[in-house]
């Protein structure tokens, strides 16, 4: 890991302004309006908001390597001869994986946040911003910690089910692209209590909204199925089910 | 009240189950009894013949489909946590993290069991590794990734050393090295368990022997009583005229067979009847280039026990086929031992 510190902080950073770049130059006529300025009334959820759909997927890798590097590289049986105790193993690696994944999470929002306002310091204005803003911000960035800590712990179990980094990352992969994406099509009463969706709410501050009637209507209406802290519930349950199932496993699981 | 034996199996079985295929029994009714210490004991197989899959039911790594395994009277499957602090172990190929440096590896299982870093270069310099310690695991060579297991194994100071095919991808001189560290850890008045398919290593080096083979236990025992499943001990006779002296000796009532080598034959008596045979060719009139004992061997009793196929003979331009034969018999009943009688 600390040989690739350097570039993954690197990444972080980059991700974090390239995003805040996007934010406030483009203006697509929907939502509210950041084209060179964050101007009074702009709502702290609204501003992490763009950044929030990265927050699982960044969250899913960190919780899936940092248990996938025990297992790819076979340290996972060399550990366990030194503690055998798999559950203290796991929850080792739950508790790393968390804080490995929020510090991720707060680090890229702060950049992100960081960006929007120089940007739109230069491109524009940040007159009317009060401190309850910057004070909803800074609650916004640690929610959007704890929701990676624990989708990171999420994908620490589905790794440990799966016993591969690499096959849990690529099947998260399709399903965060695809799969996740037919269900809000296709059976969107379900795609409401789905993982990212819910994650990706809690993190951003949002309401969890489904498609009502079919979504290849012309004037689809979207109508709010819960809030932020009920998609944090449904976020914690996901993580817990993952966590027992795996240690579950974990614990019967030949070492071989 | 009596101490616990070290290591202690008894009736472990170990079934693996795959999808759509037919169940594997890696072990099948294995009794073990490891339990004193200061010595060293082979565990010996063929490939496949379930050494590794008894060392992790040993470590808690894998759990047995029936029987007992205990190490330090702690039963491994659901306690292990309380004998790992005296196990040492490294199992198979040696596993640590590629990036990281072998000090590093090494830290890490350190700070794991509270074990002060002082440890750490104490097992590096056992090994011989303290020169490349901050070099990264992924740029060692085969035999310094074993090295480093084996200080992994050292850093907690077990009483009981479990060392899985330790001297793989070691050269000569690193295999010597390794029998050397292995003797000197048993005289320290630690168990050391060993395993191993290679055969001339594990009888230099061990006390105890135990030789599994299909999952099987075959035998038990000390290595002198492992050697006499081998056969009788024979005499290697050099000689110019190797026809004549076989004749010689036949009419003295001593069976001989000729060697691949051109004046070698290989005579039927007990090293300590090597006068007789000497004395029967001079008055023979014939007169001995040399002569050695050729002693029972691990390896022969191994296959004769397992029933495994000798080694392919290396038959010299010029013998006949009953020969080369013979020599195969010859070579696998026995091993040098001796040099340098000379007639």
């Amino acid at each position: 890991m600390t040989r690739f510190f350097p570039a993954v902080l690197s990444l972080l950073i980059i991700g974090g302004l390239v995003i805040a770049y996007f934010v406030i130059s483009n203006d697509d006529g929907d939502g509210p309006d950041f084209v060179g300025d964050i101007a009074g009334g702009v709502e702290a959820t609204d501003l992490l908001s763009p950044i929030a759909f990265l927050i699982p997927v960044m969250a899913f890798v960190i919780g899936a390597s940092s248990i996938g590097a025990d297992l790819k590289s076979g340290m996972v049986e060399q550990i366990l001869t030194w503690e055998p105790r798999r559950l203290r193993f796991l929850a080792a690696r739950c508790v790393a994986g968390f804080i490995g994944a929020a510090l991720a999470a707060i680090f890229v929002s702060v950049v992100y946040v960081a960006g929007t306002f120089v940007l739109a310091a230069v491109t524009g204005t940040t007159s009317g911003t009060t401190g309850e803003l910057w004070g909803n911000i800074a609650v916004a960035v640690v929610r959007s910690g704890a929701a990676s800590g624990l989708f990171a712990i999420f994908g620490i179990g589905i790794t440990v089910l799966v016993n591969s980094s690499v096959a849990s990352i690529v099947g998260f992969v399709i399903y965060f692209f695809i799969i996740e994406n037919l269900f809000q099509v296709f059976l969107p009463k379900i795609s409401t209590f789905l993982p990212v969706t819910n994650t990706s709410a809690f993190a951003a501050g949002i309401d969890v909204q489904r498609i009502e009637g079919s979504a290849f209507d012309e004037n689809v209406e979207l109508i709010v199925s819960h809030g932020y802290l009920t998609a944090g519930v449904i976020l914690a349950a996901y993580t817990i089910g993952s966590t027992i199932v795996s240690g579950v496993l974990f614990r019967q699981r030949d070492i071989a | 009240m009596t101490a616990a034996p070290i290591v202690e199996i008894r009736d472990l079985r170990k079934v693996y189950s795959r999808m759509r295929k037919d169940d594997v029994v890696a072990v099948e009714r294995l009794d073990l009894t490891l339990g004193t210490p200061g010595t060293v004991h082979g565990f010996l197989g063929p490939n496949g013949s379930g050494k590794t899959t008894t060392i992790r039911c040993l470590l808690g790594l894998i759990r047995p489909t029936s029987g007992a395994v205990r190490v330090f009277g702690v039963d491994s499957t659901t306690s292990f946590h309380l004998a790992a602090p005296r196990v040492g172990a490294m199992v198979e190929n040696p596993k640590m993290f590629p990036n990281f440096s072998g000090r590093r590896n090494l830290s890490l299982l350190a700070d794991m069991a509270g074990i002060a870093k002082s440890e750490v270069d104490r097992v590096l310099s056992i090994v011989g590794l303290s020169e490349r310690d901050g070099d990264s695991f992924e740029s060692y060579s085969l035999g310094m990734k074993q090295r480093l297991a084996i200080a992994a194994a050292l850093l907690k100071n077990p009483e009981l050393l479990i060392l899985d095919e330790p001297a793989n991808g070691l050269d000569p001189a690193g295999i010597a090295e390794m029998r050397i560290l292995i003797r000197s850890i048993a005289e320290e008045g630690k168990a050391v368990l060993v395993s191993s398919h290679q055969l001339a290593e594990i009888e230099q080096v061990c006390d105890d022997v135990t030789i599994i083979h299909q999952g099987n236990l075959i035998e038990s025992g000390t290595l002198d009583q492992i050697r006499r499943h081998a056969g009788a001990d024979n005499v290697v006779v050099e000689i110019e005229n190797r026809d004549a002296a076989i004749t010689v000796l036949a009419a003295a009532g001593v069976q001989a067979r000729p060697r691949p080598a051109e004046r070698e034959l290989v005579v039927d008596v007990d090293a300590d009847r090597s006068s007789d045979v000497t004395r029967i060719l001079a008055e023979g009139g014939m007169y001995l280039q040399g002569l050695y004992a050729e002693r029972a061997t691990l390896e022969a009793a191994f296959l004769n026990l397992t029933g495994a196929a000798p080694p392919p003979p290396t038959a010299p331009p010029g013998d006949s086929a009953q020969n080369d034969a013979d020599y195969i018999a010859d070579d696998t009943a026995s091993g040098q031992t001796g040099t340098g009688v000379a007639s």
